[in-house]
């Protein structure tokens, strides 16, 4: 007895730095950092944006999984690299012994007049909840300060200011994420025109982002607009986003070919298979960038939620803006490339408040009401018979 | 020229201005002598038909019209994922050559009581000088699908440009903008 109590100390001493060193198995709070998708076009923009994007949850306090991750990725078959799906997900996790998984997409590495640099960026556990996500879009005309000075001549002096201000709310391991509301509408400008069901936000709800049919002449416009959209969503407190490779695992496995042009009895077919009866569509009419070059970037589209279980829209809204409709004092302020831009409409998007019934209307839902009564108590009361139907004559 | 002459001609000349400078908008209208509005409660929103050359004139416009719809909160609109879906598995490509059969089918499948289904005429910008302006021409009908009977219909334009802008290049609307705010007088019409 005498001999456990004086091994107590020891032990506790053991024990503390045990959990100090992370030497606990699962408690380590490591991230594996996937290579960035690049749809770019630039070849070195993955790599000059993933060390440094890597080096800055290092500074954070994240230890980084060791060991090249690309065979691993072979080895699963992964052929998208924004999310992974569960199976492959969990392995490459175990395997690294990570409990997270970084993933980015580089939209645009420009060099030219007006450099730019933009790109998303998400950490999911192995659960593939978003526990942080984030877009930024940074040009030299943005960066450079008075006089032009420091002004950053190409697109690798723009990457340290770009994962700067991309990091800007990355959480600390066991801190939840700070949130990521995109900016708001421009002071002067009407807001988004868009009409929400009432009685829809009810509670937290899982919700999936379909990929916007693009009727425009950018072949990028498709992807910045959905993961952005993602991004701003997974900001709101009422929506779970689904994760896309969840969603396209589910798509496959219900034998979906294609998300353009779906139909509502596949959606709930999904729906089932998510957990999610949320489903976001829209359509990209006009999408214009100007990255790298002088012009003004420009945006149309429009959206709607559909509620599946109950067959109804419960949000739309449509919206269109350019560029230099965000300038602001002293000339300053606007959107200069179109991440930035939709990143901009997005948000507004996501804080819209619906419209207000005009009295017009409000005057005729209880004109209706008052006639339905009547006619029901006519009916009733046998004055006027069963109700005919549009041709069919009295009997 | 005395103080007064001069504020006279002043009112004048602006009056000549503004009245040279205002938008243009023509509104026709038909309501059936037996309609009964208040009878419907659910509808659906079938394809626009466009006669622009901007390809997506119809498909944007029929959004426009939906989501006005919806924001009015007078009728329970059918969602348009199974509009497509029916419509295409009866072969339907244009809501014109629907009879009276078919809208009853249509009624049926979507319980629906009316269906809402439109052209675009005008769906363009012009130039006068250095101002573009929108020109949109939206009709409407409004289908009762038991009997395939037209129970309203409305066709408005929208064109030109206003006051400010035409004096001082303010204030433009976009195409988007002209045509919510014709789907809106239109739905207006409808509310009567």
């Amino acid at each position: 007895m005498k001999t456990s109590f004086r091994l107590l100390p020891a032990f506790i001493v053991a024990l503390s730095l045990a959990i100090a060193t992370g030497a606990i198995a699962g408690e380590t709070p490591s991230i594996v950092v996937l290579p960035f998708e690049n749809v770019s076009g630039v070849a070195a923009a993955p790599r000059e944006l993933g060390t440094r994007v890597a080096q800055a949850a290092a500074e954070r306090g994240w230890t980084l999984a060791t060991g090249d991750v690309e065979p691993l990725l072979e080895q699963e078959r992964v052929r998208y690299l924004d999310t992974l799906e569960e199976g492959p997900r969990r392995r490459i996790l175990e395997s690294t012994g990570a409990t997270a998984m970084l993933t980015g997409t580089i939209f645009t590495f420009a060099d030219g007049r007006n450099p730019v640099v933009a790109l998303v960026a998400r950490l999911v556990d192995a659960d593939g909840a978003f526990l942080w996500s984030q877009v930024i879009a940074v040009s030299a005309d943005d960066d450079e300060s008075l006089f032009g000075l420091r002004r950053k001549s190409d697109a690798v002096g723009l990457a340290d200011v770009a994962v700067r201000a991309l990091m800007r709310t990355f959480p600390r391991p066991g801190e939840d994420a700070r949130s990521t509301r995109g900016p708001s509408k421009p002071l002067l400008l009407g807001g988004v025109h868009a009409y929400r069901a009432e009685g829809a936000a009810t509670g937290r709800r899982r919700v999936c982002v379909l990929p916007f049919e693009n009727q425009s002449q950018a072949g990028d416009a498709t992807r910045i607009v959905h993961d952005t959209l993602i991004v701003r969503l997974a900001g709101d407190p009422m929506f779970e986003v689904v994760d896309p490779a969840e969603l396209r695992a589910a798509a496959r496995e219900r034998r979906v070919g294609s998300f353009r042009g779906i139909t509502t009895p596949d959606l709930k077919r999904i729906a089932e298979t998510v957990g999610a009866t949320l489903f976001v569509q829209g359509t990209i009419y006009r999408f214009v960038e100007v990255a790298g070059r002088a012009g003004d970037p420009e945006i149309d589209l429009e959206l709607s939620m559909l509620d599946v279980d109950s067959g109804r829209i419960v949000w739309a809204a449509q919206h269109e803006r350019r560029g230099s409709d965000y300038i602001g004092l002293l000339l300053l302020g606007a959107a200069t490339n179109g991440v930035a831009l939709t990143d901009r409409v997005v948000s507004e998007l996501a804080e819209s408040k619906g419209m207000t019934a005009p009295q017009a209307a409000r005057a005729f839902v209880a004109a209706r009401a008052a006639r339905n009564a009547t006619v029901k108590e006519k009916e009733t009361t046998s004055e006027l018979g069963p109700r005919r139907k549009p041709g069919e004559s009295k009997k | 020229m005395t103080r007064r002459n001069f504020l006279l001609c002043t009112i004048a000349l602006l009056l000549v201005l503004t009245g040279g400078a205002c938008r243009s908008t023509r509104q026709t209208q038909y309501l059936h002598k037996n309609a009964d509005l208040g009878a419907i409660q659910r509808v659906a929103v079938l394809p626009f038909e466009n006669l622009t050359t901007e390809r997506s004139a119809s498909e944007k416009v029929q959004k426009i019209f939906q989501m006005e719809l919806l924001a009015l909160d007078v009728f329970d609109v059918a969602e348009p994922g199974q509009v497509t879906k029916i419509l295409r598995a009866a072969g339907m490509t244009s809501p014109e050559a629907l009879g009276e059969k078919e809208f009853q089918k249509l009624g049926q499948e979507l319980k629906v009581d009316a269906v809402f289904y439109g052209t675009v005429v005008d769906f363009a910008e012009t130039r006068t000088g250095s101002t573009s302006t929108p020109e949109v021409t939206i009709q409407v009908r409004l289908v009762e699908t038991q009997t395939g009977a037209t129970i309203w219909s409305t066709s408005h334009t929208r064109a030109g440009a206003g006051v400010s802008t035409r004096l001082f290049g303010l204030g433009g609307e976009s195409l988007t903008q002209a045509a919510r705010r014709v789907v809106r007088k239109e739905l207006a019409t409808l509310l009567e």
